[in-house]
């Protein structure tokens, strides 16, 4: 059921269903804005609001006129902008003084990848999505699985920002005509995807996205083994050998994880691109949607991890063994209290 | 012709009265009218560009309009040229020219005998 709302455009009545209303207001709230500084700003803001109902309602006398109407008319409108006495340089922006908009805790599930989660705190912290996705993850890993919940809480907890205007709020931006007529044309274009597709016999497509999959479980794998890894040097219980040895924890860590990164982010854009050629199905951004093989997989792989590490938590701590003064890693001591550390040494290896 | 360079186009703004005066010049015309004599020229624009500058000129008393029924829809603003508007026009089409005319004094035939 959706609320209708009657509206006067241009001097006439039209009825628009809620959620038209919400994206028509937005946009001649920011019209109003572009054109206060000039004269005819009512003038304006009438004939704008004529051409957009004459364009939503278009030849067939609809009774209420939709968001999709609403949004068709304004982008072909596209947006207003005040005429300057100057002539505008590059660099100026209709939005360069403008108060930033307050902004909204949202879930984005257009923007996201499971439920939009880290794309609303992305967009609630002004944040890159990709950075608040490793983060996310990486706090899963350190809170031992916890932090699943809590994304599992903000994702039942938070509104999903559905519409243009929902979106642009969550983002704490204006809705801009632009962003509408961005929406609009996105549609389903016909993509690389799809043409390569065709081209591709149905064996290759196969073969590919074989292929894929390996990839991805070799990425899942590798993920995998980079958590061990990760928890073995957050209890001491170091594997690394050589030249990485003599780092301290923090250090190895930071390297692990640069080395896991490095190594599965061409991993993922192997497989994805492997998927995007194989693949006729595709998300918004042309982007393959993956096999849920792929995602079951991952999913069972860190269920597995946290399973493994709180089973084994107790007799991994038996292998860091402190006394007299040392942290004894494997073949490794050193010394973690000066006091005790009696001959002063700081570091020891034994054989 | 690269008519949509994004280098020239301040200079496409600077000429975008001139091109709607230019449009106006025959008979009356309405916005859609306007829009559609401007497709696939240099001057295409959006509404949301149109309506500000048309009503700037109406209020410099270039252009007027009247009212007149649609069936279809609303009513319809139908814009004409007044006399100033005229004069204005013509004055800028002489100015267009003059301008022309000097930037070809000015080296203007070395560009022509390259495009040759």
């Amino acid at each position: 059921m959706q609320k209708i709302v009657h509206v006067n455009l241009g001097g006439r009545p039209y009825v628009l269903n809620d959620d038209a209303y919400t994206v028509l207001s937005k946009y001649l709230e920011q019209t109003t804005r572009a054109l206060v500084t000039s004269p005819d700003q009512a003038e304006i803001l009438q004939d704008i609001e004529s051409a957009i109902a004459t364009k939503a309602t278009g030849e067939s006398a609809k009774a209420v006129l939709s968001r999709r109407d609403i949004e068709k008319a304004i982008a072909a409108i596209g947006p207003v902008e005040a005429e300057s006495d100057k002539i505008a340089t590059a660099h100026d922006t209709a939005d360069g003084d403008r108060a930033p908009e307050p902004r909204r805790f949202f879930t984005i599930p257009s923007e996201g990848k499971l439920l939009g989660v880290c794309a609303g705190v992305a967009a609630y912290l002004g944040m890159d999505i990709t950075l608040v996705r490793v983060l996310f993850v990486l706090l899963i890993f350190v809170t031992q699985g916890m932090w699943i919940l809590v994304y599992l809480v903000l994702a039942i907890a938070a509104p999903a920002a559905k519409t243009a205007s929902e979106i642009a709020e969550a983002h704490g931006r204006p809705v801009t005509a632009q962003e509408i007529i961005d929406r609009v044309q996105r549609g389903v274009p016909e993509g690389t995807a799809v043409r390569t597709g065709r081209v591709l016999t149905q064996i290759g497509r196969v073969v590919t996205r074989i292929t894929a999959i390996v990839v991805g479980l070799a990425a899942g794998l590798l993920s995998a083994f980079w958590a061990w890894v990760i928890w073995a040097i957050l209890l001491g219980q170091t594997t690394l050998k050589g030249a990485l040895a003599g780092f301290g924890s923090g250090k190895q860590l930071a390297l692990v994880t640069a080395l896991y990164i490095a190594c599965v982010i061409p991993l993922v854009g192997l497989m994805r691109l492997l998927q995007k050629v194989s693949s006729s199905v595709t998300d918004k951004r042309g982007w393959p949607v993956l096999p849920a093989g792929v995602w079951a997989f991952w999913a069972v792989i860190t269920v597995m991890v946290i399973g493994f590490m709180v089973a084994f938590a107790d007799s991994l701590r038996q292998y860091v063994r402190t006394n007299d003064g040392y942290l004894h890693v494997g073949t490794h001591q050193i010394c973690i209290d000066a006091n005790q550390c009696s001959d002063g040494i700081v570091e020891k290896q034994y054989q | 012709m690269h008519a949509n360079d994004n280098q020239f186009t301040q200079l496409r703004k600077g000429l975008l009265e001139f091109a709607i005066l230019s449009t106006l010049a025959g008979a009356r015309q309405y916005v859609a009218d306007i829009m559609n004599r401007l497709t696939d020229t240099p001057f295409e624009t959006s509404e949301g560009t149109l309506y500000p500058l048309l009503s700037r000129l109406k209020r410099e008393e270039l252009v007027t309009y009247d009212w007149v029924e649609s069936d279809v829809g609303p009513p319809r603003k139908y814009y004409r040229l007044t006399q100033i508007g005229e004069a204005r026009l013509a004055q800028m089409d002489e100015y267009w020219h003059y301008l022309y005319t000097n930037i070809e004094q000015l080296g203007g035939n070395d560009a022509k005998d390259s495009t040759r």
